[in-house]
């Protein structure tokens, strides 16, 4: 199945699949692979913070913002079709997704003083997943 | 294990395979209540369940009897309130004949009913049995097929003193579910089965002989015992005398003799003859031994049963609301169809004249077109060429035409007349799926031979919002679909038109399948070509090409 989302079905039967749903379209929108490799980098960084080399949260900046174009550039590649544009709407909203889950999962943003508060980036995130579904390119 | 086993040696067990006889009886009279009810048993499943109180032979209690044991068990049945007033469970128990035995009380509740059985009555059964025969209606959920189903049992003031912590009455609650459910035969009650005759076995022969015999010796005169059997038969007096001649003192072999003499009357084809073995058999029929291996249904018993469920005295009452009161529940999730007009109907069939299916079968594809002139049909360019891959001229070479391909009296779809484009030239006029996706076909000259077939009119005037739109087709909805020839219609349908663009949007159904379909006006006068499906925030919407923008292309050759 592509991860490239489908708004527009030509009706011959034999070809092409249906267009995307609700469903389907959270689940191509949101980048679970670059979050999952977040996730465990995240994990690792903050594990060696205990360690003899503590690392700095300039590292989980660098991380996070590498994750950033990973997954502008993992869905582009993802969602590429010959003689079609890139799916430049998906793209954009797959790497917001993927802020937002790095926002929920913490990440870097503890050190934003007054802007950072886990009650509010767990609702910004389920809110988020929520919508997303509702954005058809 | 269940408390019932612990203290008194006896365990409560339901099962739902019963041995082939009690099945085929218990089914029997299943069909006699179908008979005497006016519930649709289609719209039901049938269960048959058997409560079987298991003795434990090893238990402390082996030394007592079950009456010494037991003073009263109690076996209670509830169904759901709700199933039960919508008739939508129809329970029946067999524990309870409809004369009362000795021992045994029946309380009946709105949804429940309950028996009480004292311990002798058990004792006197030591192979107790409760047969249940239960029509659940095929709406219910798997999940809600169930009577709560509670044995409570008080023991005997001499038998509570060997229980030393527990007192009073132990109860054990079950689910009855219904799992494995018998198909209904409908057998006509009432109506004499087919008579077949068939060779007497040598062990049926001497099973009757030993039964008669056996009733006989329990006469004071078992002479006049042989002589009573054959009252009802009023013989003639020749064979009277004939008769009596047979019967010389010996039980067994007066038994014997009578049998054989009235088998070969019965074989003579004669009325008053066939009486003989009839009237005999008929005194047998009420033997127990005879109607388990047999399968004889208990005339009297079926009698009374179908009395006492006609006064509703068998299980807990049940009232059943009839059909009507299921069509209107079904009202509920099926709305209301909205008055079509008759006329608007027929011009639709007159269209349908001109829709065909458009197969490719090297790829599979399929699509639907429609004539615009008596040779020239118009469809989608990507019913021909989607992917990069196409050989647009290949497929338009391959492509069968299929006019009237819809079903017919048995549900089957009708193969309906086949035409092929011409050989030479046969795409006319094409514009790819990007611009306005439709491509001009030339079919073969035979297509003007057929009445069958005719090329819609069509209409250039502007289309509005909220206007009608009705689409013929041929969608394949599923997997198992023939993708026969349907109609979706939608008297205000257009939510958006682009004259720009050349597009038209709207919510009339369309699927797979549908692409080349034409979308007609309420004058059923073609307005657009149907090619594809859009998402949109919630749900989707149809998209077509304006026909008028398609017009201005191909004017020249449709004129």
């Amino acid at each position: 199945m592509s991860r490239r989302i489908i708004s527009k079905s030509l009706h011959a039967a034999g070809v092409t699949s249906g267009i995307d749903t609700y469903s389907d379209r959270v689940v191509k929108y949101i980048p679970a692979d670059v979050v999952a490799a977040w996730a465990t980098a995240m994990g690792l960084i903050k594990a060696a913070e205990n360690g003899p080399s503590r690392p700095s949260n300039t590292v989980l900046w660098v991380v996070f913002v590498f994750g950033l174009f990973l997954t502008a550039a993992w869905t582009w590649r993802q969602t590429k079709q010959a003689g079609m544009p890139p799916p430049y709407l998906q793209i954009l909203v797959s790497t917001v997704a993927f802020a937002v889950w790095a926002f929920g999962l913490e990440g870097p943003f503890p050190q934003w003083v007054g802007l950072y508060n886990p009650v509010i980036n767990s609702l910004v995130l389920i809110g988020f997943t929520v919508a997303v579904g509702l954005v058809a390119p | 294990m269940q408390n019932l086993e612990r203290l008194f040696g006896f365990r409560v067990e339901i099962v739902d395979s019963l041995d082939p006889v009690r099945m085929e009886i218990l089914h029997e009279r299943a069909a006699l209540i179908v008979a005497r009810s006016d519930f649709d048993p289609e719209q039901y499943y049938l269960y048959f369940h058997q409560l079987n109180l298991v003795l434990n032979s090893g238990h402390f209690a082996r030394r007592f009897s079950i009456d010494q044991r037991v003073s009263e068990l109690a076996l209670g049945f509830e169904i759901n309130p709700k199933q039960r007033k919508t008739g939508t469970i129809r329970f029946f128990n067999y524990l309870v004949t409809p004369d009362l035995p000795d021992g045994v009380r029946v309380s009946t509740g709105e949804a429940s009913v309950h028996y009480y059985l004292k311990g002798g009555f058990l004792n006197d059964r030591l192979d107790f049995r409760n047969e249940l025969i239960t029509f659940v209606s095929k709406d219910i959920r798997p999940e809600h097929r169930k009577i709560k189903v509670s044995v409570a049992v008080t023991p005997t003031p001499a038998f509570e003193r060997h229980l030393r912590k527990t007192r009073g009455e132990t109860v054990t609650k079950l689910d009855l579910r219904f799992a494995r459910y018998t198909p209904i035969k409908l057998v006509q009650v009432g109506q004499d089965a087919p008579v077949t005759r068939a060779r007497t076995k040598k062990e049926d022969m001497n099973r009757l002989v030993g039964i008669l015999a056996r009733e006989a010796m329990e006469q004071k005169n078992a002479r006049d015992f042989f002589l009573e059997l054959l009252d009802p038969a009023r013989l003639p007096e020749s064979l009277r005398s004939d008769s009596v001649a047979l019967i010389q003192g010996d039980p067994s072999k007066d038994a014997r003799r009578l049998l054989r003499w009235a088998l070969v009357k019965n074989l003579s084809d004669e009325e008053s003859d066939s009486a003989v073995l009839r009237s005999i058999l008929q005194k047998l029929a009420s033997n127990d031994d005879l109607q388990t291996r047999y399968k004889i249904p208990d005339p009297d018993l079926l009698l009374k049963l179908a009395e006492v469920q006609k006064e509703g005295k068998i299980g807990p009452t049940i009232k059943w609301m009839g059909p009507l009161r299921e069509k209107q529940l079904q009202s509920f999730f099926k709305p209301e169809p909205a008055y079509q007009d008759v006329g608007f109907l027929m011009r639709a069939i007159e269209r349908a004249a001109c829709v065909c299916r458009i197969e490719i079968p090297s790829n599979g594809r399929r699509g639907t077109g429609f004539l615009i002139r008596p040779n020239l049909l118009l469809t989608n360019y990507h019913v021909l060429k989607e992917t990069p891959e196409d050989d647009i001229e290949a497929n338009a070479h391959e492509a069968i035409l299929r006019f009237g391909a819809v079903t017919g009296d048995d549900g089957k779809l009708l193969p309906g007349q086949v035409f092929r484009l011409v050989s030479r030239n046969p795409i006319l006029k094409a514009s790819p799926a990007e611009q306005l996706d439709y491509v001009l076909l030339q079919v073969e000259d035979d297509i003007t031979k057929t009445t069958k077939v005719l090329p819609a009119p069509w209409d250039l005037a502007p289309l509005k919002d909220r206007c009608g739109l009705n689409i013929l087709q041929h969608p394949v909805l599923h997997a198992e679909d023939g993708g026969g020839m349907k109609i979706a219609m939608s008297s205000n349908g257009i939510v958006h038109v682009d004259s720009g663009k050349g597009l038209v949007q709207y919510v009339t159904r369309a699927a797979a399948g549908s692409s080349g379909s034409p979308c007609f006006n309420d004058q059923w006068n073609v307005v657009a070509l149907h090619h594809a499906e859009l998402a949109t925030t919630f749900g989707s919407i149809r998209e077509g090409v304006l026909f008028s923008s398609i017009y201005k292309e191909i004017a020249s050759l449709i004129k």
